[in-house]
This record gives structure tokens, C-alpha cells and sequence, in this order.
């Protein structure tokens, strides 16, 4: 890598995240953004694919899927102690890379990967992290990089002291990466063999099929911590069913177990795009928005006028959701909705 | 089994943050303290295992004097002790740092297990866990939801949870650190015998002056209220115009049909 003598300043570097074969779908915002920080730092991307068999250039799916995308290199890695995620192999893997070349910023998801293994690489570089970044200001050595603080109802500006810059990116937070490039696929060697993976991965355990799919839903009545207990979490239900729909809830409804949980939306439960999603009593943290802000048409039905989720919504209403919601399935009877 | 837990005293969320004139801050005078959330849940994951293998459970935090609240509430749970680390500006350190002054503060503790939250609700990074295993080189895992030790107590799998509702099931030897998600269980809420007791419960305050704080790599430039991604129509009126006015317009945009 450090032959490669160019007038670019140096390398971002993408960890390519993929699970069973195949390339998580997150990963093209993420290589997204790096492009757009490529641009301010006129600096090369490189996908990095860390996988245990030979990625041969033309019959490895997961290169496959990243060959297409407007990027400058692909540099794999590849060991059997690579075939599942660990942090250790990870950190080990991108901080080798890092000594190897003049690299800028190491970018991965805000994921349980990203999130899992970049702390570890920060220490070991004693360099800053960022997590979560869905912006980008500013040039050269003086970007700014922007994140939600205090639930989403405030946005921080940061400024980072150290090199190379470690950024996780939040999901759904840049537009895909274009389709159209020839990268070169460059295969990196890195010894592991004094490296020992102390998390034993045994199995991934998927969630239940069954019940209701949520995701086939044209109109969702979700609820959320501000129905205060189980019992009150009925009136969502009656408004569901008042207005031909399904009911479904935020994460600390089925933490609590008010309703199943394969009624969660969010980003660790169902992502849903009905006609018409009704969010009552939620306040739009990001984990839940990103499992809704595709619907048609919103409704935000909170008491409280900061709640990050009039931020999506189309309509809203600040009110006490134990009033509206009764009025609600009064009117949908009257008017006749379906 | 002695367990170490890290908590964060952090506003309740259903607060209306307004920012200092530095628009660094938030102003904090008139906020509810409370603790994390994620934090909750890892201390009475603690205190569950506690109960079944015996040994301690010590409670370590940053913060400034809202703190001590919140680790009086975990005492008043079942912690045993705690470290307390006094800083009025811990806000301005970033997640790495915090991760090595918690270090610093409880390494003559040797604990089999390190609980954290997956992150603190304000500054939502979910750094400190991971980068303190790392700072005290033990294995880890993230966004952990179930927990089951080994007979012998040496070995430990956990559910952690991925993108999407699937689940990775983990191993690893103790010593570790696991980062918890909420739903691994129900938090329970201190007895009243356990609030008395919590009183007499022992809390090391550790002051730190600003250069233990040492210089921060990621450094906040500025806080600010976002900037709505859409355009939103807030219906006025009581509840029963609201709701007149929302069906009539749900019905224009046909989204009954
Ligand atoms: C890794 C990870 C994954 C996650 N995955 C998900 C996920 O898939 N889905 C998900 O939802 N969350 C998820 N979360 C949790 C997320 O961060 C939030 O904690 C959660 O979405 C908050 O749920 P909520 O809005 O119901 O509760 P809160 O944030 O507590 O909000 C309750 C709201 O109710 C309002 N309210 C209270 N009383 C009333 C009333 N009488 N009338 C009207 N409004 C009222 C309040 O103003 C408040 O805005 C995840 C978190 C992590 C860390």
C-alpha cells in the first residue's frame, strides 16, 4: 500500500460489515459518507472485507456486491479466525491496516459491530471516536462532525483531535453509496496468529416467524412508554382496530412486556412503511424513527412539544394521548373509515 | 463473583432542555436526575447473579453531586458499595476518557464481571464499555440480553442482540465486560428496608481536579435544537376538533382505502 504513490491524501477506510455471506444493507450509506468526507479530505475510499476464505476477485459474493459501487479500492483480509465477527480480530485487523498506510479515518456502522469493536481500536490508537455521525461540515483539518445528543432532542457539533479520525455512522443517516465505479481489489496479508479470539460465537438465533408481519401493514396504531402501564396499552388497540389497522410499540412497551414482541419497530425490531403510522405516547428516539420514518403519512400524538418525533411526523398533535385517543375512536366510528 | 457496575446519572428525557448562553450546556439547575435507563438493568442483572453466587456489588460512577442520588438508589437495590468520582466538569470529557478514569479508580478491584449500559441516554455514544474492557483486557460483548453462567462459574454466554431482532450467542471466560441492553430484565424497585440500609451504605468519593480530567480528543464545538426533517402540521383545538380534523384529513389522503 505505501508504494502506492498518488496525489491523494491518503485513505478512508469503510469496514465492509456482513453476516452469513452477505453484505449488510447499511453498509452502502455508510460508504455514502465516506465519500462525501473523501471529497472534503481529497482522500481515496477503500472498502475493507475481512472474511476467512480467499475473496478471489470475480466469485466471492460478498466483493461481488462491493465491485459495482463508486469507490477507489477494496482491500481484503482473510484468515480462518476471520469467518465470524470478534472485536478482537477486528481491532487487531484495522489497526495493522492503520500502521500499514496513511489512512485518515476508519469509518463502520453504528452497529453492534461498529460500536462493538471501535472503542477498543480507539484506545489501542489513543485516538478519539465519534459515534453515531449524520453529518459533515466543513474541509480539510477542520471538519466538524454533527450527532444527536439528550434522545434526539438535541444535535452536538464535534470536533476531533487526533488522527486517524474513528467514526461510527448512523444508520439510515447518508444516501447510498453510487452504483458505476471499478475499484481495484487489493489482498492484504496480516499475521494472526498470535492473536487469540476470546468471544466464541455459537450461533445467531433469528427472530420468531409468525404472528402478525407487521411489515405487510397499511396502517400501524403504535404505542409507546407514555401509556404508563399494561393495562392503558388497550386504548392503542382499540384505536387500531378502529381504524382497520394493527397495533404495534416501541421497545420499552415489549421490554416490559405490554405487548409480544414481534410488535417492536425499530431498528432491533420491524422496519415498517404503511400508509399510515400513528405514533402515540412515543418520542422519537432514533433507534425507533429508523424503523418508521419511511411511512406515507405520520401522526405524532405526544404531550410533550419537543418530542423528536414531530421531527418525521406530518401531522401532529401535543396533547394528552388519554383524551385524544378516546376522540379518536369516537370520530373514526362516526366518520366511517372503513 | 464480585461484579462491578458503572452507572450515569442522567436527566429525564421527557425534560424541555434549554442551552446556556455558551451553547455548550444544557441548563441543568432545574432538571430530574435519574439513572440510566440501560444502567438499571445492568445493576439488577448484578444483583440477580449476586443472589445466586454470592460476593459484592460495587457501583462505580462519574459525575458531579447529582450523582450520588443514583448510586444511592442502586445501594438501595442491593449494591454493596460504591466509587465515586467528583467532577463538576465531566461533561466536557469525552467517552475514552471517562473509560480510563473509571479504570483508574477501581484497579485494585478485581472483579469477574463488568456490567455497564449499552450507553447513556444523553450522549448516546456506547463507547465507555467496550474501551474500558479493553483498558482492563478482558473480553467483551455489546447489546447483551440474556445472560447464563457456567457451573463451575468460570464461563459465561450471553445473548447479544444484532440489527433487526437477531440474536448472537456468545462465549467467553470471566473475567469480561458485558454491555447491557434493556429487556434482559425488569428492573425491581428498592425496598423500603433496602432504602435505610442504602443510607449507611459506604460511597469512596474520589475529587478529581480538572488535569486528572486530562485534555479530550473529541471535543463538542457546539449544541443546538435540531432542525425538523420535514414540515409538520400541528392540529389545534381540544381533543375531540383534533380529532375531527385528523380523520377528515387521514380520509382526504385516502390512506383508508
Ligand atoms: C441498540 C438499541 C436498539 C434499540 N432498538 C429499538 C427499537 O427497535 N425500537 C424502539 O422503539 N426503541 C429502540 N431502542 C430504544 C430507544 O432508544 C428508546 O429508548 C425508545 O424508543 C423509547 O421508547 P418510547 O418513545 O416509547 O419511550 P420514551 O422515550 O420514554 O417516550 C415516551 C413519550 O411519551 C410521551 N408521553 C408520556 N405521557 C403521555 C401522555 N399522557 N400523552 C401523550 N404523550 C405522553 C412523553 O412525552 C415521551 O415523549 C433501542 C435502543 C438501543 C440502544
Amino acid at each position: 500500500m505505501e508504494e502506492e504513490e498518488n496525489k491523494m491524501a491518503g485513505k478512508i477506510l469503510v469496514l465492509i460489515e456482513h453476516r452469513e455471506g452477505k453484505v449488510l444493507d447499511y453498509n452502502w450509506g455508510n460508504l455514502g459518507f465516506a465519500v462525501t468526507l473523501a471529497n472534503k479530505l481529497n482522500a481515496e475510499v477503500s472498502a475493507v472485507i475481512l472474511s476467512a476464505v480467499i475473496l478471489a476477485q470475480d466469485s466471492a459474493s460478498l466483493v461481488q456486491s462491493v465491485k459495482s459501487k463508486k469507490i477507489n479500492e477494496i482491500i481484503t483480509v482473510h484468515d480462518p479466525k476471520l469467518e465470524k465477527y470478534s472485536p478482537d480480530t477486528y481491532a487487531y485487523v484495522m489497526q495493522n491496516l492503520v500502521s500499514q498506510g496513511d489512512i485518515q479515518v476508519v469509518v463502520a456502522g453504528h452497529t453492534s459491530i461498529g460500536w462493538d469493536f471501535l472503542p477498543k481500536l480507539a484506545v489501542r490508537l489513543n485516538v478519539g471516536l465519534v459515534s453515531e455521525v449524520n453529518g459533515v461540515e466543513g474541509e480539510g483539518e477542520n471538519l466538524i462532525f454533527k450527532r444527536q445528543v439528550y434522545n434526539g432532542k438535541l444535535v452536538e457539533k464535534v470536533r476531533v483531535k487526533s488522527k486517524p479520525y474513528l467514526l461510527t455512522v448512523e444508520r439510515g443517516g447518508f444516501p447510498d453509496i453510487e452504483e458505476g465505479g471499478t475499484p481495484q481489489v487489493s489482498n492484504v496479508s496480516v499475521d494472526l496468529s498470535q492473536i487469540e479470539v476470546r468471544t466464541k460465537i455459537i450461533e445467531y438465533v433469528k427472530s420468531e416467524k409468525g404472528g402478525v408481519d407487521l411489515t405487510k401493514s397499511s396502517i400501524i396504531v403504535s404505542g409507546g412508554r407514555g401509556l404508563g402501564k399494561k393495562e392503558n396499552f388497550q386504548i392503542v388497540k382499540d384505536l387500531a382496530e378502529a381504524l382497520g389497522g394493527d397495533y404495534a410499540a416501541s421497545r420499552p412497551v415489549v421490554d416490559n412486556e405490554w405487548v409480544e414482541r414481534d410488535r417492536q419497530v425499530g431498528s432491533s425490531g420491524k422496519t415498517v412503511k404503511p400508509k399510515l403510522y400513528l405514533a402515540c405516547g412515543i418520542s422519537g428516539a432514533i433507534q425507533h424513527l429508523s424503523g418508521m420514518k419511511k411511512s406515507d403519512v405520520i401522526v405524532a400524538l405526544n404531550k410533550d412539544p419537543d418530542a423528536p418525533i414531530f421531527g418525521v411526523a406530518t401531522y401532529g398533535v401535543i396533547g394528552d394521548l388519554f383524551e385524544v385517543i378516546p376522540a379518536l375512536i369516537e370520530e373514526a366510528k362516526k366518520q366511517g373509515v372503513h | 463473583m464480585n461484579i462491578l457496575v458503572c452507572v450515569k446519572a442522567v436527566p429525564d428525557m421527557e425534560s424541555h432542555f434549554t442551552l446556556q448562553s455558551d451553547s455548550l450546556h444544557i441548563e441543568d439547575s432545574n432538571l430530574v436526575y435519574k439513572m440510566n435507563s440501560f444502567d438499571e438493568c445492568a445493576v439488577e442483572e448484578a444483583l440477580k447473579m449476586k443472589e445466586k453466587n454470592g460476593g459484592e456489588v460495587v457501583i462505580v460512577s462519574l459525575g458531579d453531586d447529582k450523582t450520588v442520588q443514583v448510586m444511592r438508589k442502586a445501594f438501595a437495590m442491593g449494591a454493596d458499595r460504591g466509587v465515586f468520582l467528583n467532577n463538576a466538569s465531566f461533561k466536557d470529557t469525552d467517552a475514552l476518557t471517562v473509560a480510563g478514569l473509571l479504570h483508574k479508580a477501581v484497579s485494585d478491584f478485581k472483579p469477574d464481571l463488568i456490567l455497564t449500559g449499552i450507553q447513556a441516554e444523553d450522549d448516546i455514544q456506547a463507547q465507555v464499555g467496550p474501551a474500558l474492557a479493553e483498558l482492563f483486557g478482558v473480553p467483551h460483548a455489546s447489546v447483551v440480553v440474556s445472560v447464563v453462567l457456567s457451573e463451575d462459574a468460570k464461563k459465561i454466554k450471553v445473548k447479544r442482540e444484532l440489527e433487526g431482532g437477531t440474536l448472537e450467542v456468545v462465549e467467553m471466560s470471566l473475567p469480561c465486560l458485558l454491555t447491557i441492553q434493556t429487556g434482559i430484565n425488569i428492573p425491581r424497585y428498592p425496598s423500603l428496608p433496602g432504602i435505610m440500609k442504602a443510607k449507611k451504605k459506604e460511597i469512596k468519593e474520589i475529587k478529581l481536579s480538572e488535569s486528572d480530567l486530562g485534555s479530550s480528543k473529541v471535543e463538542r464545538v457546539t449544541l443546538l435544537e435540531p432542525q425538523p426533517e420535514g414540515k409538520v402540521e400541528i392540529l389545534q383545538g381540544d381533543a375531540k376538533s383534533v380529532a375531527t380534523q385528523l380523520i377528515s384529513k387521514l380520509k382526504e389522503r385516502k390512506v383508508f382505502n
